[in-house]
């Protein structure tokens, strides 16, 4: 429990949200969906900063562009009309498995990314969506990529307002294994393709909960360029994936059983794909 | 329903249950409801270290905080030896176990009692308690116990009941049928194995908790969520030096317990503080504190050696086991014997059969008393053994372990030599209907399409498996229960229990037998249960007694009260007794005329001969009549990730009649799917240090609605002549047979037999792929 | 800090510790089927309605629910008469030790306002967030597709 909580602010605007922040970075959090926060047992935390009072949970469209408010809950997002019209079922499927449908009912997009979770299969699949951020810090708004928000040191993040995803015509999808079916992710694997003339043009290939963040494989990506969509691409998908897997053991699984698990995923992955392009 | 049930008005009917509507309407009947004003928080500093003594321990820091009233050391608490265990007295449990004391023996133990008015000034005290630690080499491994110079976890002079404290040796159990050796070496096949079954945590939804106050003439009063109402005073009274007619303990409705509230766990603490301070107190475990620091289930390993004839006629068995009972004894012995007593009677077509082993401490959390009660792990080494049997003798599992099962009107000398934590009494089946489990279940799972077929689905592969399994009702000449009724000038009834409603709905059957008996409806019969100043005794919630014995005493109280009514009914209506029966509510007599119950108790309560119509009768076994179960897994495995996926479960049971057919198959529904969970998904994993780092449900996981395909479940009644109406009970057994049923059933798909369980997908994973190359 | 909460329509203005969850505020408000039964945000135990969705009250400050609108189990029944959840768990076993109903209950109301003919499937996922560690789920399942019918027929208002 937080028991040393003394203060709890709901900011009108970012730019207070920010400073108020600022003002005690040390015994400050802020809070969004609230479920990582619960799970902390922190005597550190004494204020709050509540940004669901900021209202950023909408999702609309602007020209070629997704816009997604950082507290939209999980749920909301993956019901959205907007998003299912454009992304078709790949964040309908991918996030249902998310925690629970109460977990889905609190948890946000933006709160899922900015604590750079290793098993967020919201951060894996936006990460493979080749998402995009709006940010607030120090030097005020700008955008930066999702892959560069996790690549900033802790302690250095600015305030996520936004998520923008390109309305780019890739396929996607996502697989993950977990023990039971309420529970994280033993290994998550996203994948993104740009479909050109029956090969893949450019992929977004992503393992996450390896155990740690999900993150991008280039030198799987740059192996894809060209490939040939048919019955062979899943099972090259899969080689690639396990010869350049990288990540650790801990007590949901060795190091080689995630290596083993995510080639499958990533095959299962690139079946659905395969399937949704020919 | 069944053609038996049909002739009774309330017995084997699916009435609701009693306590139904409070629940789905969320009425405030559980401990933690109870407000308590001005109770102090309990809380307790645990040591984070496996084995260790506290060389000094300053609270003076924490004593200082503002709202913490009181700081218990061992050095401010009597010195007194007992066991948690919930057993009936004398308890077959070493008595090692005191309240606070000056060594550690798990990451867990308790250190120190906080008592405070506030829950965030007892969580700061306990941040400022000072304890110096002389840190011991712990046994964090159940094989190294008895090691040569193990480190001796229990060497307190002031210990007793041990078997051999210096190897650690907690319980020892020895038996023996017949000459096993001599009859091995007469038999055709004789295969040997190891099998091994990891531990399980109960997870009942609400934690241990308790709320003690004092009531203004001093007594002690103790609410909780207990199994063991009766067992909680008594060990409260030893612990505290408090007299047994000085303490009441209630329990109202509680959240589960599955055998982890078999045990006195966290009341003394809260009862101490209020001894202390003169002050209500309540203490709540957090989850973690549950899972960490209550009790788990006992780790077994055995090694089994079957001997058979060429024909398959299964000879000699011997099962030599090791169990893990961590760092305090209670249910030591006993859950070790019904590893044996509740399994190998199943096979009572062998000339010779032998049981033993150790249970030895390791500096673990204690494991205790939990559903199944040590015939899950019997049975998973036992079932599986025979399987393995079966397919060296290339015959088909289940034909193999129907021809060696027990049936009707058979015996096996084991029900005489092994009861619990002593002898038992001989017994022979007077309803078993085992062979129309097999047949309904096999019939259900389609086991003869399926069995060694192997069917492929993409990189997944099925298979099917089955499991035999037995229990018992109630410990016999041992587990007493008794009910007291009086009837009220409406025609209604009290009915006073002592018997324990975890959840089962056992106040419901009762009174559907007291209604039965008494030709009433059953709203008429009000159920006060478990608190041991008003309601009479009894052992409590386990052994699956409350069905056959509980349920006895109702109806003997309830045939002493019908007697009652009938004499003073013919009294009344000046007619001889035997002119008279007692049916829907009415004594009527031969020649017309009657009186109801209503103007019966009325006129003899106020006006006519009065008295109040009561009685009290109780009840011991005389037998503990089994019930039998036949469970069939079919599994589906995939080959690339190991995981196992369960398609369906079948478990058909025979539980004698079942007085409530819906609340009887929400039982071994229950059971399966915890039988379930310990199968494919339920790891416990420790540090190297020995801390539980499982204990919560993010890293827990019990099974969720879509962790399973299907679950079928169904009842075949038999008539137990000695149980209420025809009952056994059915509260375990179901928790016994999915374990053994799925590795069967996995080994039936791919060929792979796994003798260590849980079966984790990441096992099972790399021993498909060392099979392929 | 002051803040107001309108639980199944009755409001409620109090003084609360800004780290205050709402389960604990819930419950010393009087409405005790608000139960906790893990730290972890992991068992659905504590499941209340906000705004009409389920959400685990153990992991939401009370704070951030400041003027919303509430629902816990008390509020569904009226006087004697049961919600058909309520009544349908009543019939099918639905109820064990009964720890996990309340969460069931509501999650249940919550899915069946969005889908009142929903499929095992739709029903498995919405409630696959409250454990039960008692009844092996099936009659649970069958009580939320019976009440669902009962709540589409033609009696049913």
């Amino acid at each position: 429990m937080l028991s040393n909580v003394k203060e709890y602010f709901r900011p009108k605007t970012v730019e207070e949200a920010f400073e108020i922040m600022e003002a005690d970075r040390e015994h400050s959090i802020f809070l969004s969906g609230g479920t990582i926060v619960a799970l902390m047992e922190s005597s550190r935390i004494e204020r709050i900063i509540d940004l669901k009072s900021l209202r950023f949970d909408s999702v609309s469209i602007k020209e070629d562009e997704i816009v997604v408010g950082a507290t939209t809950t999980v749920e909301a997002f993956r019901k959205d009309p907007l998003v299912r019209k454009e992304f078709g079922d790949f964040f309908y499927d991918s996030f249902s498995l998310v925690g629970s449908w109460q977990i889905r009912n609190m948890a946000t997009i933006g709160g899922s990314i900015a604590p750079k979770l290793g098993w967020s299969d919201v951060s894996a699949c936006l990460l493979a969506a080749g998402a995009g951020l709006i940010v607030y810090g120090s030097d005020g708004y700008r955008k930066m990529l999702l892959s560069d928000y996790f690549a900033l040191p802790a302690g250095e993040k600015p305030l996520i307002t936004h998520i923008i995803i390109k309305k780019d015509g890739w396929i996607s999808a996502f697989e993950k294994f977990s023990k039971t079916t309420f529970d994280i992710a033993t290994v998550n694997v996203a994948l993104s393709i740009r479909p050109e003339r029956g090969r893949i043009k450019a992929a977004r290939v992503v393992c996450g909960s390896r155990p740690q963040y999900p993150m991008r494989f280039d030198t799987i990506e740059s192996a894809l360029e060209e490939l040939e969509i048919n019955d062979l691409m899943p099972s090259i998908v899969r080689s690639l994936v396990f010869d350049n897997f990288t990540g650790g053991s801990n007590m949901l699984a060795s190091f080689e059983y995630r290596k083993h698990l995510a080639s499958v995923m990533a095959q299962k992955a690139a079946e659905k794909i395969k399937e949704m392009v020919i | 329903m069944s053609d038996m049930s049909e002739a009774f008005e309330t017995v084997g009917k699916p009435k609701k249950k009693l306590d139904g509507k409070a629940l789905v309407r969320g009425k405030p009947v559980y401990t933690p409801d109870y407000d308590v004003p001005g109770a102090l928080i309990v809380k307790l500093l645990r040591s984070p270290y496996a084995h260790a003594i506290i060389k000094s321990i300053d609270a003076d820091r924490a004593r200082a905080i503002e709202g913490v009233v009181a700081i218990l050391t061992h050095e401010d608490v009597e010195r007194i030896p007992y066991s948690r265990a919930g057993q009936g007295y004398p308890e077959p449990s070493p008595y090692d176990t005191f309240l606070l004391d000056r060594k550690v023996r798990y990451v867990g133990d308790a250190v120190a009692i906080v008592a405070a008015t506030s829950e965030k000034a007892a969580l700061k005290a306990l941040k400022s308690i000072d304890v110096e630690y002389e840190l011991l080499d712990p046994v964090l491994n159940m094989e190294d116990s008895m090691r040569e110079g193990a480190p001796v976890i229990h060497d307190e002079e002031d210990c007793s009941g041990v078997f051999d404290k210096s190897r650690n040796i907690a319980a020892h159990f020895e038996m023996e049928i017949g000459d096993v050796e001599e009859t091995l070496n007469g038999c055709d096949y004789v295969i040997t194995r190891t099998y091994h079954l990891d531990t399980q945590l109960h997870a009942a939804l609400e934690p241990h908790n308790a709320v003690t106050y004092l009531d203004p003439a001093g007594r002690l009063i103790v609410v909780t969520s207990t199994q063991v109402p009766f067992h909680c005073r008594r060990i409260l009274s030893r612990i505290l030096k408090k007299p047994i007619s000085e303490i009441r303990v209630i329990k109202p409705r509680i959240g589960g317990g599955f055998g982890g509230k078999q045990s006195i766990i966290a009341e003394p603490y809260a009862a101490m503080v209020t001894l202390k301070t003169g002050r209500p107190a309540r203490i709540i475990y957090t989850r973690e504190e549950v899972s960490m620091a209550s009790n788990i289930r006992h780790e077994m390993k055995y090694d089994i050696t079957v001997g058979a004839d060429a024909n398959g006629r299964i000879k000699a068995i011997s099962m030599r086991g090791l169990s893990n009972t961590g760092a305090y004894g209670e249910h030591c012995l006993t859950t070790f014997m019904v590893s044996g007593s509740k399994t190998l009677p199943l096979y009572n077509k062998v000339d010779a059969v032998h049981f033993g082993g150790d249970v030895v401490y390791t500096n673990l959390p204690p494991a205790g008393a939990y559903r199944g009660y040590g015939a899950p792990q019997g049975l998973f080494a036992l079932d599986c053994v025979i399987d393995e049997l079966a397919h060296e003798l290339k015959i088909d599992p289940l034909k193999l372990k129907e021809m060696n099962s027990i049936r009707e009107g058979e015996t096996s000398p084991i029900f005489k030599i092994m009861g619990e934590g002593r002898e038992g009494v001989p017994q022979i089946m007077k309803s078993c209907k085992l062979q129309e489990c097999i047949d309904l279940g096999k019939k259900e799972i389609g086991w003869d399409e399926k069995r060694g077929r192997r069917m492929r689905n993409g990189s997944r592969v099925r298979g099917v498996g089955c499991a035999l399994a037995m229990q018992g009702s109630g410990i016999p000449k041992v587990d007493m229960g008794a009910a007291t009724l009086k009837m009220n000038e409406d025609g209604s009834f009290n009915l006073l229990v002592g018997a324990t409603d975890i959840g089962t709905g056992s106040d419901t059957i009762l009174a559907q037998i007291a209604a039965e008996v008494l030709s009433v409806p059953l709203e008429k019969i009000i159920v006060y249960s478990s608190d041991t100043d008003v309601t009479p005794f009894d052992v409590g919630a386990y052994a699956s007694s409350t069905t056959y014995v509980s349920g006895n005493a109702v109806r003997l109280a309830a045939e002493k009260v019908k007697k009652q009514i009938l004499e003073l009914a013919a009294n009344f209506l000046e007619r001889e007794e035997k002119e008279l029966k007692l049916s829907a509510g009415t004594v009527t007599c031969s020649d017309g005329s009657s009186v109801s119950l209503e103007e019966l108790c009325t006129k003899h309560m106020y006006t006519f001969n009065q008295q109040q119509i009561a009685a009290t009768a109780s009840y011991v076994g005389e037998e503990s009549p089994p019930p039998f179960l036949a469970t069939f897994a079919e599994v589906e495995v995939d080959t690339e990730t190991g995981k196992v996926y369960l398609i369906n479960l079948v478990s058909y049971a025979d539980c004698g009649l079942a007085l409530n057919p819906i609340q009887a198959i929400g039982q071994l529904e229950g059971a399966s799917m915890q039988g379930i969970g310990w199968a494919l998904y339920e790891d416990i994993i420790y540090s190297s240090g020995g801390r539980m780092l499982t204990n919560d449900f993010f890293t827990y996981k019990v099974p969720s609605r879509m962790d399973y395909g299907k679950l079928t479940c169904g009842l075949v009644e038999s008539y137990e002549p000695t149980g209420p109406f025809g009952a056994k009970s059915i509260g375990e057994i179901g928790i016994d047979s999915p374990i053994p049923a799925i590795g069967n059933a996995i080994f039936d798909a791919t060929g792979i037999r796994l003798r260590h369980a849980p079966f984790r997908s990441e096992k099972i994973f790399f021993e498909i792929l060392n099979l392929e190359v | 800090m002051k803040i107001t909460l309108d639980v199944n329509g009755n409001l409620h203005e109090i003084n609360i510790d800004p780290g205050d969850y709402l389960l604990e505020v819930l419950r010393d408000l009087g409405y005790k089927s608000v139960r906790r039964s893990c730290h972890s945000a992991s068992c659905g135990t504590c499941t209340v309605l906000v705004g009409g969705k389920p959400v685990l009250s153990c992991s939401t400050f009370a704070a951030s629910v400041d003027g919303q609108r509430i629902e816990t189990v008390e509020g569904l029944s009226q006087g004697e008469k049961l919600h058909p959840i309520q009544e349908a768990i009543l019939e099918e076993g639905g109820a064990q030790c009964g720890y996990c109903i309340p969460g069931i209950v509501l999650t249940g109301e919550a899915l069946l306002r969005e889908n009142p003919d929903p499929s095992d499937e739709d029903i498995k996922l919405a409630l696959n967030g409250n454990i039960c560690r008692c009844t092996g789920y099936e009659s649970q399942n069958r009580a939320i597709k019976k009440a669902a019918e009962v709540m589409r027929g033609d009696d049913y208002e």
